[in-house]
């Protein structure tokens, strides 16, 4: 009989035993001063202990606390709960607390543990004196470390109220509150209006359709993006921009389409655009200004010149007056074409070149010859400096061809020709077909004015070569680099 | 006067009368020595719109050389309009900002040119000559 009980207790304490083991939940069992006295299998599991290692062994001296954290260690407070629980004789839960756990290398790691220490009665007549301590232990290191990254997105998103997460319930027609959209539009903290169109109401009223006709279109389908950008009027008349980007879904429980996203302040970037764009618009205003007194100042250079040869009787001082007037007009007529579009760096030089035809045509021609100009210019954009030069030197050529070319019949033409060369080179040609003999001895008495000097610092200044053909007439030929 | 060729000028084409609203001294002074250089008769140089149209009604003169921006902030535009839709007077419009007119006063203005400032002599000079040939 004797023999048969104690059989019994041993295959009753090997069941109990393998049950332990086979537990999900890891415990372990703490006598009075937290020497562990049993562990089950998943304990050593999650603790990377044997039982060796743990059998025997104070819990604290085996788990020793960071000495790098003091938040994480649960000495203390395991110690209070199994002297609570022996004393009460009911279970405590601890709740979640911190306690770093060394891995084999002697590095910590943080680790949260969920801990319930329950009550363990060796006497099962003496339910009011508990002996040992049952530690139900779970690793909830993952959820918590989890749990913060998510608070910290959320912190993140809400930081200085700028930014915030919204619910809009198109059914309903309204934004879900919370404090962050709340002070978004202006509301004060706990401000009671629960108008269903609260919200809305503050959007500027010139926005308010089209923010209307946003969600509706994303209500709609579900899945459809959304991205609006709109006024809102506060109370005390200020206006702040919002932006909002979100999507449209179905609630999981309702079935209903909601649409969520994010709402961003963008005030500021509003406000320094639009300063930009001020600034821009002054900026414009001022080289309109800048550009109007340059026209006008050239314009009186060449009033007076005109003037001074008007006034004069001497002829000699009347031609070298107009030549001098010329070559203003030709610097000048470039300012003229600059400012026409945007680009105040380069010319389009073909169009230009039109404009000073009809002068150089004009101006040149007497009564008693008929020459005609006719100019020829591929489209063509140049650096205004180079411009400038080639205006310059254009003037020239064109007035020496006129006034110095022979013609027969006292009738000719003269022509301007620009043209794109090989190997990024520009090509201006200035060609008469005045008579060959008169030309030559007159080329000789040019070279010595101040015309023939003007061309070649022109052609210098272009950084490029004046050449001279002499074939069924005469032309001038600069080719300079684009 | 108006319209009668001027037998005497050398370029043959009939002598005006010509107001100048422009307020910049030196450039009027050269555009009444071109004008008078050419025969025609300056009747007045007005620097603001106002002056502009008072020297208009007083005058009555054949045409126009307007500047667009003027003393006084005044603009030439609003003195072109008036001499062309109240008192038929066409304008001749030189300016370093022509961009500045619009299409609606373009229409209004019915310009007989739009010269850019810095204006080359033969210019003003065409478009006057191409006036005074129009029947």
């Amino acid at each position: 009989m004797f023999q048969q009980q104690n059989m019994s207790d041993l295959a009753e304490q090997t069941t109990l035993a393998a049950m332990f083991d086979a537990n999900p939940i890891a415990q372990v069992l703490l006598a009075r001063d937290l020497t562990i006295v049993a562990a089950n299998y998943q304990y050593c599991q999650i603790t990377g202990k044997n039982r060796c290692e743990l059998i025997g062994r104070n819990a604290f001296e085996v788990f020793k606390a960071n000495p790098d954290d003091p938040d994480a260690d649960n000495e203390l407070a395991q110690r209070r709960s199994v002297n609570r629980v022996l004393e009460t004789g009911e279970t405590n839960d601890m709740g979640i607390v911190q306690h770093d756990i060394q891995n084999a290398d002697g590095v910590y790691s943080v680790r949260y543990w969920r801990l319930i220490t329950s009550p363990i009665f060796s006497a099962p007549e003496r339910q009011d004196a508990p002996t040992h301590a049952l530690v139900s232990v779970e690793d909830v290191t993952k959820t918590v470390l989890g749990d913060r990254v998510s608070e910290a997105k959320s912190r993140a998103a809400i930081k200085d109220a700028d930014t915030t997460y919204f619910e809009y319930d198109p059914a309903a027609v309204r934004f879900d509150r919370t404090p962050q959209l709340d002070a978004m539009f202006g509301y004060h903290e706990g401000e009671d209006d629960e108008s269903s169109q609260m919200f809305l109401e503050r959007i500027h009223p010139e926005d308010i359709s089209a923010v209307r006709d946003e969600f509706e279109r994303a209500a709609r389908t579900a899945g459809s993006s959304i991205h609006q950008d709109y006024r809102v009027i506060w109370p005390d008349g200020s206006v702040r921009w919002l932006a909002g980007r979100g999507e449209s879904i179905r609630d999981p429980v309702t079935q209903t389409v909601r649409i969520v996203g994010v709402l961003l302040d963008v005030t500021g970037v509003k406000k320094d655009a639009s300063k930009l764009r001020e600034a821009l618009a002054m900026q414009k205003l001022l080289l309109a200004e800048v550009n109007h007194r340059v026209k006008n100042s050239l314009q009186m250079v060449s009033s007076i010149l005109r003037m001074e040869a008007s006034s004069t009787l001497d002829q000699a001082a009347k031609d070298a007056l107009s030549a001098a007037n010329a070559r203003v007009h030709a610097i000048a007529t470039i300012h003229g074409a600059l400012y026409e579009d945007d680009d105040v760096s380069s010319v389009q030089i073909d169009t230009y070149l039109e404009r000073m035809r009809s002068h150089l045509e004009a101006s040149l021609s007497s009564d008693q010859r008929s020459i005609s100009l006719e100019v020829s210019s591929e489209p063509i954009r140049i650096e205004t400096d180079k411009a400038i030069a080639l205006s310059l030197a254009v003037n020239e050529l064109v007035t020496n061809s006129f006034k110095h070319a022979a013609f027969e019949s006292g009738k000719g033409t003269v022509k301007v020709l620009l043209t794109r060369e090989p190997d990024g080179m520009i090509a201006l040609s200035v060609s008469d077909d005045g008579i060959e003999s008169s030309n030559q001895v007159l080329a000789s008495s040019q070279s010595s004015g101040l015309g023939q000097t003007l061309i070649k610092g022109m052609a210098l200044q272009l950084g490029g070569e004046v050449e001279e053909i002499n074939n069924n007439g005469w032309t001038t030929r600069i080719l300079f680099p684009e | 006067m108006v319209g009668q060729p001027a037998s005497s000028s050398p370029n043959n084409f009939a002598s005006l009368r010509i107001s100048i609203v422009e307020d910049n001294a030196i450039i009027a002074l050269d555009l009444s020595g071109q004008m008078e250089d050419l025969q025609h008769e300056i009747v007045g140089i007005a620097t603001t719109a106002d002056k502009a149209i008072s020297i208009a009604e007083a005058m009555q003169p054949d045409l126009a050389i307007v500047d667009l921006q003027l003393a006084d902030g005044s603009r030439g535009q609003d003195a072109a309009i008036y001499l062309r839709t109240e008192l038929g007077i066409p304008s001749i419009l030189l300016s370093g900002s022509l961009h500045l007119l619009t299409d609606d006063e373009h229409l209004s203005i019915e310009p007989l040119a739009m010269l850019p400032k810095p204006m080359q002599p033969h210019e003003l000079e065409n478009a006057i000559r191409s006036y005074a040939k129009s029947p």
